[in-house]
């Protein structure tokens, strides 16, 4: 069997290593820069204020009192006169001193029981957890308020508190860092190597969480100016004269009707520093966590491939034709051509089977038909469902034939039920939506259906959730939702990969049984030609996004033309002729398809490549049997058997 | 699940108990003397001493503790020093203006950041997704107090459309009531609107990606049936977990939104019992916050069994 990955791929869009160094450093972007250069402005003002030519914070009528922004006073003056911009820097020494030393007081504090929590688990780290947890309870700015107003208000008193009410999250966050790389192979390693545990707390695991710790600190940061800016606000941080952002909002509460911009300049000060440290938190915090990144579309203009002539329909159409079918998706390096130029037809009542490995396109190709491809993509050529043209209906024209006259059954039955809700609800969806039946009739339906598959116990399957079932019986829940609404045609993708190999034959019976008693067409997509060789009329073989040979499943099966055909089906055990033949798997890795090879797009891998292979694309050509056809300058010829023989005569 | 919900509630009273008694200790704990307060600095030795003695301040700190708790379990808290009134009726007459002002904010917050986050998690990366993650950052970077003088020299001073400050209980006038609410509860809702938009856009992100999400595509349902059928429950964890852990913040945000617009509630009471010094009101206060808050966290962990069967089989 071939080396099948979780995600061909589709399901995980083409983009590369989301985490590679390149695009890591691009990525924190202008407003990450201007926050910084904010903070470093903002620090730098407080630092430098008694250098700075500014009028003394605290005298009066330095100006007419409530005066607008002007030369002598940029920001205005207040209610008492006094310069509004010499009072926002001074201010910012306190709002910046607390935030700044509240959060390494708070972090080192935090850091150091945190890491002894994760590291030691057992008495010592339980009893630290359960208290943090505990802390948590406490409304921590009610408490702050309380200890500053009992304790009296002054810098020192207020930082302590916002110290102190820090240290629970960042226990948290520490410890949750500290028990994730604990873990991990390196620290592992030097345990068993006899490091000693401090050697391996600051050599091995603090590197480790020093990023998410410095991408909260920041925002931590934000935190304790805010509440620092609440506390001054209530009249419980420094006192006067010296201003505080919190205390200059709340004095200009009264002054708001007549000069607003009083309220402005401390508002926006503080705005913008909060905004500033978040901004600059949630960058740094993005780049240690990879969930999110490789998610934003490349914004590039590409143009469509052409769509093709529209040709006008015959007037008894097969049931799905595909005539010349690209998809394209942008990525930052370059065009991936995961479909390119496919064209096919299948009749009613048939089954053409899609080969290829993971990569070769297969999965996109159907996505592409049902138009379930992420946003990003560009798509040319044509596809039709009987008379109606799939590719060039809309969304909502697309979804009424989705579910209706088109169904799926997916890869994986554990990931292609909702884990949330019951097998009965999910089944029952389509035919109250689809087809309008009331709950009890769609209950009923629901349970035929799930006899009609196979399930014992239809009625109490119904009532259970899908990790309650094994992989077989959900394979066959989500067939029976595929047929639900009696389609004219079933894609199935990989039915049977993710199943044990007792399963796979039962659920490839049961979907040859329902094509040919529902007179559906059923489209089986496949990495392994043995196993569909024997259920399909038809087999199209993919490799690098383009149909490399085709023709009807004997023809195929007794005598592959193309080499890499005859590699799929030598990469199968023969489990007949004997039990120990090891498996082979073709040599080399899937093409980049990005930058697919010259020529064949084979030719790297192939044994009997030659110069003409790297140079000039073969076409599709006919075999003796018309109907049979492949892509291939040196055909491998004779029976399948003779082939296998002859090569191993060389040694190859 | 009998045992489970058996187990989880002697946790529950335990927990209330070390929450308690800790609130009770930590205002203990906080400089000033009760008895100073009452007969003001220079009141002899002998009259401060009778004066604890009466207050029960001389006995140690636990059997204290199981008085007041004694106390607490028959609604009396013990009477102000500063006002002599009952501090558990006092509290009583404030917590449902309070309630009502969280309970609104959390109904706007969520009622508008449900469908943000849908739209946003729908058009990842797209101007309309760019604007919502750009505002809402916006919002969480800024202090209640701020936007609320904001919101204050907009709507009631500018325009003159909404009251800045007052209260009119919900009983004597409901629309008036609602009126006087309004700034108080956009205030409030703002942070938290910002915060579970971020979260259910990011956790919503996750599940798109989710096979099944594909294959109810691929049964032709209406993209807003599989966001709110489909979607949403697998997604709303975090959100969910994040109403219970943000009570903390929202208390504090409360408390000032209270100040600011001149709400008679909890927070404002707490607030002027700090000023005054009167300890039992601060006490009682800092009590029904925290047992408010541990009960929320208690609900909400059951309710992520409600949400993901898979974890009421691993509860």
């Amino acid at each position: 069997m071939l080396p099948e990955e979780e995600g061909d791929v589709g399901t995980a869009a083409p983009v590369p290593d989301p985490g590679s160094g390149v695009r890591r450093g691009q990525r924190l972007g202008w407003g990450f820069w201007l926050a910084v250069a904010w903070i470093v402005l903002i620090v730098g003002a407080a630092l430098t204020a008694d250098l700075l030519p500014l009028p003394n914070y605290a005298t009066t009528l330095t100006g007419p009192p409530q005066a607008g922004p002007s030369l002598a006073h940029p920001f205005g003056t207040d209610g008492l006169g006094r310069d509004l911009l010499s009072r926002v820097i001074y201010a910012s020494r306190v709002s910046l001193g607390v935030g700044i030393g509240a959060v390494v007081l708070g972090l080192v504090a935090g850091a150091a029981l945190g890491m002894i929590a994760g590291f030691y688990r057992g008495v010592a780290g339980t009893v630290i957890m359960a208290a943090g947890d505990i802390a948590l309870a406490f409304p921590a700015l009610v408490f702050a308020m309380a200890v500053v107003a009992f304790a009296g208000p002054s810098v020192r008193n207020v930082l302590l508190v916002l110290a102190v009410l820090g240290v629970p999250a960042w226990l948290r966050l520490v410890r949750g860092a500290t028990l994730a790389s604990a873990s991990r192979e390196f620290v592992l390693a030097a345990r068993a190597l006899g490091a000693r545990d401090r050697t391996i707390i600051t050599r091995e695991i603090l590197p480790n969480v020093a990023l998410p710790m410095a991408a909260y600190a920041f925002i931590a940061m934000g935190v304790v100016i805010v509440a620092e800016g609440a506390l001054a606000f209530l009249g419980l941080s420094v006192q006067a004269p010296t201003p505080t952002w919190g205390g200059m909002i709340n004095e200009a509460r009264t002054t708001m009707d007549t000069a607003p911009h009083t309220v402005l300049a401390p508002s926006l000060a503080m705005f913008l520093t909060v905004l500033a440290f978040n901004l600059v938190g949630d960058r740094l915090r993005e780049r240690s966590d990879v969930r999110e990144s490789g998610l934003e579309p490349v914004r590039v203009r590409v143009p469509a491939p052409a769509d093709g002539p529209v040709a006008p329909r015959p007037a008894d159409p097969p049931l799905l034709e595909v005539a010349g079918l690209h998809t394209h998706f942008p990525t930052p390096r370059g065009l991936v051509r995961a479909v390119d130029g496919v064209s096919f037809t299948l009749e009613r009542g048939r089954t053409l089977a899609v080969v290829g490995e993971s990569g070769s396109g297969k999965t996109m190709l159907i996505r592409t038909i049902l138009g379930l491809l992420p946003g990003a993509t560009v798509r040319g050529g044509r596809a039709y469902l009987g008379e109606v043209e799939l590719t060039a209906l809309d969304a909502p024209g697309l979804r009424g034939l989705l579910g209706t006259r088109m169904a799926a059954v997916f890869q994986d039955p554990s990931s292609a039920l909702n884990p949330v809700r019951t097998i009965g609800t999910q089944l029952a969806e389509p035919l109250r939506v689809h087809r309008g039946m009331g709950r009890a009739e769609a209950r009923s339906e629901a349970e035929r259906l799930l006899a009609e598959v196979n399930i014992p116990e239809p009625r109490r399957v119904l009532r259970r959730y899908p990790h309650e079932l094994s992989g077989g019986m959900r394979q066959r829940v989500t067939i029976a939702m595929a047929l639900s609404c009696g389609p004219d045609l079933l894609f199935a993708d990989e039915p049977t990969t993710a199943l044990d190999v007792t399963v796979q034959d039962q659920v490839l019976r049961l979907l040859d049984r329902e094509r040919r008693d529902r007179d559906m067409g059923l489209v089986l997509v496949s990495h392994d030609l043995a196993v569909v060789a024997d259920w399909a009329d038809e087999v199209i073989v993919m490799y690098a996004g383009r149909v490399v040979e085709r023709g009807p499943a004997s023809a195929l099966f007794a005598r592959p033309r193309m080499p890499y055909t005859e590699a799929l089906l030598r990469a199968v055990p023969d489990l007949a002729a004997d039990g120990h033949t090891r498996l082979r798997a073709i040599e080399g890795r899937p093409p980049d398809l990005a930058a697919p090879p010259t020529g064949c797009r084979f030719h790297p891998r192939c044994p009997y490549a030659r110069e003409r292979c790297a140079v000039e694309e073969p076409p599709l050509v006919a075999d003796a049997d018309p109907r049979h056809e492949y892509a291939c300058w040196y055909p491998l010829d004779g029976a399948r058997d003779a082939v296998v023989e002859g090569r191993d005569q060389h040694g190859r | 699940m009998a045992v489970i919900l058996l187990r989880r509630l002697i946790q529950l009273v335990v927990v209330l108990l070390v929450v308690t008694f800790l609130s009770y200790w930590l205002i203990n704990l906080l400089p000033g003397d009760p008895a100073v307060q009452i007969l003001g600095f220079g009141g002899d030795a002998r009259a401060l001493a009778q004066v604890r003695h009466q207050l029960g301040l001389d006995q140690p700190l636990i059997v204290r503790y199981v008085h007041w708790l004694g106390g607490l379990v028959h609604g009396d808290l013990g009477t102000s020093y500063i006002s002599s009134l009952p501090v558990g009726a006092s509290l009583a007459e404030r917590l449902p203006v309070t309630l009502e002002l969280l309970l609104l904010a959390q109904m706007l917050a969520l009622a508008l950041a449900v469908p943000l986050a849908m739209v946003s998690a729908r058009h990842v990366g797209r101007p309309v997704d760019r604007t919502i993650t750009t505002v809402s950052f916006g919002l969480l970077s800024t202090p209640v107090f701020v936007s609320g003088v904001l919101l204050i020299m907009v709507f009631a001073v500018d325009l003159a459309l909404l009251p800045a400050t007052g209260y009119t209980p919900f009983t004597s006038d409901p629309m008036d009531n609602l009126r006087t609410l309004v700034l108080p509860t956009v205030t409030l809702a703002a942070g938290q609107l910002a915060v579970y938009t971020r979260l259910l856009r990011s956790d919503l992100i996750a599940t798109l990606q989710e096979d099944y999400i594909m294959l109810a595509r691929a049964r032709g349902f209406s993209p807003r049936r599989i966001m709110w059928r489909h979607a949403l429950r697998p997604s709303a964890i975090s959100l969910v977990t994040a109403i219970g852990l943000n009570l903390g913040a929202l208390i504090g945000g409360a408390v000032i939104i209270e100040q600011l617009f001149g709400l008679p509630g909890i927070g404002r009471l707490i607030i002027e019992a700090i000023f005054s010094r009167d300890y039992l009101v601060v006490q009682g206060g800092v009590m029904v916050v925290a047992v408010g808050y541990v009960l929320v966290n208690f609900a909400v962990d059951l309710l992520y069994s409600g949400l993901d069967p898979r974890i009421r089989r691993a509860a």
